[in-house]
């Protein structure tokens, strides 16, 4: 029996009741899983206008039919909701072992409505669902939480095959910054998710299962995961460059092109970039690699400090932690830089965001907008204790984080001046300087959820080549680029599996198509997941026009826009994003103000 | 004349003896072209690589192969790597 579309366990904490419910298979068909899915329920039962941490909002996690299928990268699960930090669409993705487990425990997505007065925990087990009590764990950090709550399980073994989602104090704080951790050390990361959790006192979900899934039609998808698996295992990046070095690999090449925020993007270049590379990671700090559920490329890193001030052990940090708590804050040691990392994992913070927000922070010390008095500590760039401690205050919601755990906007507005604020739609920018990547600065702009560098990574062409060699520094053909890519990753975020799958040669839409048509028994050709996905990614759009978003909030800092890079590669370089936006809303088949034509959503079925 | 190469990662193993963590200092003919580099440091041609020549990233093909490498250029390879 197919375990897909399957049940979805549908819970109200104001009652503190459930109910369990079919997944509407044409919508299953549709919509794929995970994040289609998911946007599909959002869009059709909440209002985009209200508030995000009402109880009017729902937070919904969904796994997609690949998940724990044993297809390759097949970990994750996607967590949708309308976000506090940016009013738009949220969708926030994590691997580990609780989105496989979920599927194991019989429900292959839950979804959260109204408000607990009172924390509590969700517990499934093989299908008994309980909600009880959380009073003991409100207040504990995520590794804490975790704990705990194995502590209360008897059988050592059951205790370690149970797997838990939660948030910590930044989450229960109602941090527009706080994430949803699993595993202790995976992420679903971004735009405040953790807060709408933490708004519904819901303080973690606990699975256990032993159910198996089971695909429609075992010997067409086991051909499928043969091919997928054999093109991984021969792409280079896949098979060798992210399970030796991790994604932190990417730190010398960035920097060498340029790219690599500096200073808050004040440059593109960081002079001892090499001290926090993957390399360095390897060589320095690393104890051994880990990968999530049935991954092969194993990128994750399990890491320690050994000695000194910042003694701790934990996983990451990731490229984009290094690259922003790193050279983003003129920091070069990777000591402050894992133990931060740590602390937002522990605390339940975006690192990317809260990165981002510390460099804002210093650049506002810099330039004397910003006290010493008012910050509690000197914020200069290339202090390592500041990083520590700045993250420690946002975590805990207290002095100078009371402001800044809800994001570099909000710090930099506070202080009067969101110049100096590097976001989009008030979601910080991650690790990628578009002024020298000209479809990035696209994909910042275009991005349904806030400056995002996943859903469209065209760093993989424009610098890297992994599937053509396109010149980073033309705007000419970003356009379709940056929709193709935006298309793809709609349809892999739906389908379970990890993006990382598409960084190996030849890897695309039909590999997909075969492995999800084999899981779910749905007769999808290639032409229909790819329109899937283009469908996911307009129904995200018309959930964010409804919510107020318009064609002047697809845009980039005025820093990126108008102050040229002074040094390497892109040396005189802006973004010019106005030299494929039109282009981008044409090939959208938008209209001038990025509203979707009315042909357009009846060809994907979104009329309404 | 004079560049400056980097090699980065399992690449390092072509660089010469005086290398300091990849970088060394190379000196080189007027008209050197990067496919002669290579030979110099006796690296595989065929070898699939990312090549950024003055922070401008490539990579290899025909025209890169023919590209005439100047006095201060700075020539950084490395292997095929992606991340997020």
């Amino acid at each position: 029996m197919n375990s897909w579309p399957g049940k979805l366990l549908r819970v109200d904490l104001t009652q503190g009741t459930w109910a369990v419910e079919d997944i509407d298979p044409q919508l299953a068909r549709d919509y794929i899983g995970g994040r289609g899915l998911g946007t599909k329920i959002l869009c059709d039962e909440v209002d985009p206008t209200i508030d995000a941490l009402s109880p009017e909002n729902k937070l919904i996690m969904l796994t997609g039919p690949l998940t724990a299928t044993g297809a390759p990268a097949s970990a994750r699960y996607m967590v949708i909701t309308k976000s506090p930090l940016t009013g738009a669409i949220a969708s926030s993705n994590s691997g580990g072992y609780f989105p496989a487990e979920l599927r194991y425990s019989g429900f292959n997505g839950i979804i959260f409505e109204g408000a607990s007065e009172k924390p509590v925990a969700l517990w499934i087990k093989d299908g008994e669902v309980e909600l009880k009590p959380a009073d003991d764990l409100w207040g504990k950090t995520a590794d804490m939480t975790e704990e705990a709550i194995r502590d209360t399980i008897e059988d050592e073994w059951e205790a370690k095959a149970t797997k838990i989602a939660c948030i910590g104090p930044a989450g229960e704080n109602l941090a527009k910054l706080a994430c949803i951790i699993n595993d202790t050390h995976r992420a679903a990361g971004r735009s405040g998710i953790g807060a709408v959790m933490g708004s519904k006192k819901l303080k973690a979900i606990v699975v256990r299962g032993t159910q198996g899934v089971q695909v429609a039609n075992f010997p067409e998808f086991k051909t499928a995961v043969k091919n997928a698996m054999h093109k991984l295992a021969s792409g280079p990046v896949t098979s060798q460059g992210l399970p030796t070095y991790g994604t932190a690999i990417l730190v010398n090449i960035i920097n060498e092109c340029g790219i690599l925020p500096t200073n808050n993007f004040q440059k593109g270049t960081f002079a001892n970039a090499s001290k926090i590379s993957g390399e360095s990671i390897a060589e320095n700090i690393m104890t051994r690699n880990k990968g999530c559920f049935a991954c092969s490329i194993a990128c994750a890193r399990m890491t320690v400090i050994e000695e000194g001030k910042y003694a701790s052990q934990g996983e990451g940090p990731e490229y984009e932690t290094v690259g922003l708590m790193g050279a983003n804050c003129g920091i070069d040691d990777l000591a402050p830089i894992a133990k931060a990392n740590y602390l937002c994992n522990f605390y339940g913070l975006d690192a990317i965001s809260a990165a981002c927000t510390v460099a804002t922070a210093m650049e506002l010390y810099e330039k004397g907008y910003l006290s010493k008095e008012e910050a509690g500590m000197d914020l200069s760039f290339g202090n390592i204790d500041a990083l520590v401690d700045l993250i420690k205050l946002m975590g805990k919601g207290e002095g100078l984080g009371k402001i800044a755990m809800h994001g570099a906007w909000v710090l930099a507005d506070h202080f009067g001046h969101t110049e100096l604020s590097m976001d989009v739609k008030k979601q910080e920018i991650p690790a990628y300087d578009p002024r020298g990547v000209q479809g990035m600065g696209l994909t910042y702009a275009t991005s349904n959820r806030g400056a995002c560098h996943v859903r469209g990574y065209t760093i993989a062409n424009e610098v890297l080549g992994v599937h053509e060699k396109l010149d980073p520094l033309v705007t000419e053909g970003k356009a379709a680029t940056v929709k193709v890519f935006q298309d793809l990753t709609a349809l892999v975020d739906s389908s379970g599996l990890c993006l990382f799958v598409t960084l190996t040669p030849g890897f695309g839409f039909d590999d997909m198509q075969a492995m999800i048509k084999g899981a779910t028994g749905f007769d999808y050709t290639v032409h229909e997941v790819k329109v899937a996905g283009e469908r996911i990614w307009n129904l995200e759009k018309l959930f964010n026009l409804k919510a107020g978003f318009t064609r002047d909030d697809d845009t980039l800092p005025k820093r990126l826009l108008e102050e040229p890079l002074t040094e390497g590669g892109p040396k005189g370089q802006v973004c010019r994003l106005e030299d494929m936006l039109p282009e981008y809303y044409e090939l959208r088949e938008w209209d001038e103000n990025g509203v979707p034509k009315p042909e357009l959503l009846k060809r994907l079925g979104l009329q309404n | 004349m004079e560049i400056e190469l980097k090699l980065f990662m399992m690449f390092k193993k072509y660089g010469p003896p005086e290398q300091v963590d990849g970088r060394s200092r190379m000196q080189i003919e007027p008209g050197t072209r990067f496919i002669d580099i290579l030979n110099i440091i006796s690296m595989p041609i065929k070898e699939d690589k990312i090549i950024v020549i003055n922070g401008i990233s490539h990579k290899q093909c025909d025209e890169i192969n023919a590209l005439e490498i100047r006095n201060g250029d700075i020539v950084a390879i490395f292997p095929p790597i992606a991340g997020g």
